[in-house]
């Protein structure tokens, strides 16, 4: 039915996620993040049945501004300046340390992608709003606050749709052309905002008149709870990190460092 | 139950009060309908029976109102909230959760009940709402009708006294309106709640209600006691705060009027069967005259939209629109009904461009709407969204009138175009408040300024999404007069609408949609009177479509009297001069509900 990390306790599999980002953090070549980004692709599979095409087409259009990001850091880094060059690329010198560098960001920024959402595709959004507040003590009103804001975020993004297609009716790109960022970005803000703020007006009202706040406390009809196979799958997570940074330090791949 | 005693409250940003010294009663177990115009009171009403108003929305709140014995002022909301349910509009729009059966716990949860109690009362609100079965669903995989009912089952979970509902029904398409009444009435008649029910839809809801309360346009008292009373005797009264009166208690004062006899003051729909067969000579003379609505016959004129087998889905999605072919001619009024999900507004945005249809499928004017610039497109055919916030694009009512005609961002108006502007506004009633700020009107100004602002331009064609929605009476009888107006000047129009009054009023051409495919396509009288058709697309007769059916089957011939000038018609004894068929003039004057 549902997967192992489906059925993992949604506060421990934030912190797990995090010790992930945590571990990404510490290491400087291209190696390590890249053998992560390989085990979320299999973690991801066996363990939460997200398929790679899932993590791909989320990946593929995200690895464009990667790209960028590889580019720049490949081609105006200033360990440019002080290495041999590697080969040149027009005017711009380009060195094995700058490659090295501009690869590992790369790596690392699509690993947490891939690892984040694979948390997302095997979290359940009510189950993890539950759990903030049943195992990080999150205040009931901030949660069910948090709750309401992601319910509304597909109604704006539609709302957002609509908008634009009743300006386009208006004859509004035909004159305005690209220029005119600020009027466009007003145009938008100020429906979407007076909307925005009578909806959250009216489930704030129609909330309160179920009781909202009654008490400090309010009893829940199911409770997120921490087993301890909970806490073996953070272990397991924590120690398969480290495993990876050692094994490919000794072997000579990955480079750890802190605070370097 | 309820007793208020010279209730009043002022909003702190106005001036005049929505509601003063208003004092009544209900007793326990009363079904009680609330009307009265827009900006009456009626919403700030229900929101002080729950406490929330005074003490969760500012203003100045005076006199006394207790709701089963707890000062609606004095005693905690959480408290109230165990003994008034208060059910709004809009159903998506107070959910906050994902889950049914987290919606309904979710006041359980808040007043701390044991969590192995929880389950069982979730059984057995979604029970009471004819749900069962339904609790492991998501809130965004049900219709409008299906969440309105979970919505009431979050309420009955806490086991309220009291139940008020704000317009339960104006969100929803006609099957599901028809659902939730049914239920109301259920609910209604077991006693066990006092149900305040505020609702436009009189003809569907009187059948069960036990009394009214009328609101004065200035928030005072207008009326309170028996609806017989309230619609036949005081309805000179009731016209006058902008309220309007059932359909068919329309069709017996206008019978009466021109002589008819008729006895007893009916509101239901057995009632006035009844009360129509007891009067000497009606439903011989009714039988007598020839069918009102007969097809009118197809015209020599241009045919403005050619829909040829239009198929339609969105990106990721199952196909919305299968297989749709017609014609609009030019100088008609089409009319497009169908349940939630049809493809209504699909289809509507798919005939103005909004959305570009698939090469070969819509044609304007002959050419393939696909090949036609933006530019081209907006000139020919306007379109006024559902929302007329979403169409604002300046700021001042004369601003977004001048935006329209511009031709470049920061061009002056011509004197021409100017005299343009003023005349518009002058026309929609909007000229005192050209300088205002187009966020700061009412509903219905914002309405008539998001069509002033796409008339002006005088396209051709003029496609509407739901111009009624979220109306009350009076704001969209003035808007539907001035379609009328237009329509009679030779604009082509299309609106689609989730009230079957207004279809059947005013359609020449009624389009049904039922899950994509085009079911009808027609005048309205055929599609009314084909009992089997209404069913399929999960549609529902006007009321006055019924009252004729239900007379038909006494007669044994098919009548087919669809508008209250029909009915007046056939019954004669009006002189000809006042009454002017359906296909030479819509009617202009009744029976809009919003």
């Amino acid at each position: 039915m549902s997967s192992y990390l489906q059925r993992r306790n949604p506060a421990l599999k934030l912190a797990a996620l995090l010790v992930v980002f945590f571990a990404l953090t510490l290491v400087f070549d291209p190696a390590t993040p890249a053998a992560f980004l390989l085990i979320a692709f299999v973690a991801g599979r066996a363990l939460g049945g997200v398929t790679p095409r899932q993590i791909l087409r989320v990946l593929l259009p995200f690895s464009v501004a990667v790209l960028g990001i590889f580019l720049a850091n490949a081609l105006f880094n200033r360990l440019n300046g002080s290495s041999p060059a590697l080969f040149y690329a027009g005017p711009l010198k380009v060195t094995a340390p700058a490659l090295t560098a501009a690869a590992s960001l790369s790596f690392r920024v699509l690993a947490f992608a891939a690892f984040s959402l694979v948390f997302v595709k095997t979290t359940d959004a009510s189950d993890l709003i539950l759990s903030l507040v049943h195992q990080c003590h999150l205040h009931y009103r901030l949660a069910y606050g948090t709750l309401v804001g992601y319910r509304m975020l597909p109604l704006l993004q539609g709302e957002y749709e609509t908008i634009r297609a009743a300006h386009r009716v208006r004859g509004v790109q035909e004159r305005e052309g690209r220029f005119a960022t600020w009027g466009r970005v007003r145009r938008y803000a100020v429906p979407l905002l007076a909307g925005s703020v009578r909806r959250a007006n009216r489930v704030a009202l129609a909330m309160d008149a179920r009781a909202f706040g009654a008490f400090p406390q309010r009893s829940y009809r199911r409770r997120m709870v921490v087993t301890a196979r909970d806490w073996w799958f953070l272990a397991g997570v924590a120690a398969l990190a480290i495993a990876v940074i050692a094994l490919l330090n000794v072997v000579g791949l990955g480079r750890f460092g802190l605070g370097v | 139950m309820i007793a208020a005693s010279h209730l009043g409250f002022r909003y702190p940003e106005r001036r005049l009060p929505a509601l003063r010294d208003l004092s009544f009663s209900v007793r326990a177990g009363e079904s009680v309908l609330v009307l009265g115009s827009s900006g009456s009171g009626k919403s700030t009403l229900a929101l002080c029976l729950d406490g929330l108003i005074p003490q969760l929305v500012e203003g100045e709140f005076s006199g006394e109102l207790t709701v089963a014995g707890l000062s609606t002022s004095a005693r905690p909301v959480s408290l109230l909230a165990q003994k008034v349910g208060l059910v709004f509009q809009d159903p998506e729009a107070q959910f906050c959760t994902l889950s049914v059966q987290d919606e309904v716990a979710f006041g359980l949860e808040n007043l701390r009940t044991a969590p192995e109690l929880i389950d069982g009362k979730i059984e057995a609100a979604l029970a009471r709402v004819g749900l069962a079965g339904f609790r492991e669903r998501r809130l965004d995989a049900l219709s409008g009708g299906e969440q309105q009912r979970v919505a009431l089952a979050s309420v009955l979970a806490l086991e309220p006294e009291v139940l008020v509902l704000d317009e339960p029904s104006a969100n929803l398409d006609p099957a599901g309106t028809r659902g939730l009444f049914a239920l109301l009435g259920q609910l209604a008649a077991r006693g066990e709640h006092t149900l305040l029910v505020i609702e436009h839809k009189l003809d569907e809801i009187i059948a069960w209600v036990e009394s009214v309360l009328v609101l004065a346009p200035d928030g005072s008292l207008l009326f309170r006691g028996d609806p017989r009373e309230a619609f036949y005797e005081r309805a000179e009264l009731l016209a006058e705060a902008g309220v309007w009166r059932p359909q068919r208690v329309a069709v017996v004062q206008g019978l009466r009027e021109r002589g008819w006899a008729i006895p007893e003051s009916p509101l239901s729909l057995a009632e006035t069967v009844a009360a129509l067969r007891a009067t000497p000579g009606l439903l011989a003379q009714l039988g007598a005259a020839p069918p009102a609505s007969a097809p009118s016959p197809p015209g020599p004129e241009e045919v403005l939209l050619a829909v040829r087998d239009l198929s339609f889905s969105y990106p990721k999605g199952a196909e919305v629109l299968s297989a749709v072919s017609f014609e609009i001619r030019a100088g008609e009024f089409t009319v497009i009904v169908g349940a939630n999900g049809a493809g209504k507004s699909t289809l509507a945005s798919l005939l103005s461009g909004v959305r570009r249809p698939p090469r070969g499928t819509v044609y304007l004017r002959g050419s393939d709407m696909r090949t036609l610039s933006d530019a081209a497109l907006t000139a020919q055919v306007g379109h006024v969204f559902q929302n007329p916030e979403h169409q604002l694009v300046a700021d001042s009512v004369h601003g977004e009138l001048a935006y329209s005609l511009a031709r470049s961002k920061h061009g002056r108006l011509t004197v021409e175009q100017e005299a343009t502007v003023t005349s518009t506004l002058q026309r929609f009633g909007l000229e005192r408040l050209a300088e205002a700020n187009p966020y700061t009107l009412s509903q219905g100004q914002k309405r008539r300024l998001s069509v002033a602002a796409m008339l002006v331009r005088a396209q051709p064609v003029l496609v509407l999404d739901e111009p009624t929605f979220g109306q009350d009476y009076d704001q969209a009888l003035k808007l539907m007069d001035l379609l009328a107006d237009l329509w009679r000047q030779g604009s082509t129009i299309v609106v689609v609408t989730h009230d079957m009054n207004l279809a059947a009023q005013y359609a020449q051409q009624l389009l049904v949609l039922d899950r994509g495919e085009l079911l009808f396509c027609g005048p309205p009288g055929e599609f009314f009177a084909a009992e089997e058709l209404v069913d399929r697309a999960s549609l529902a007769r006007p009321p006055l479509a019924q009252l004729s059916a239900a007379l038909s089957a006494e007669q044994g011939r098919d009548l087919r009297l669809l508008t209250l000038n029909d009915f007046f018609a056939a019954a004669g004894l009006a002189s000809e001069s006042q009454i002017q068929r359906l296909t030479d003039m819509p009617e202009r004057c009744h029976g809009v509900g919003p």
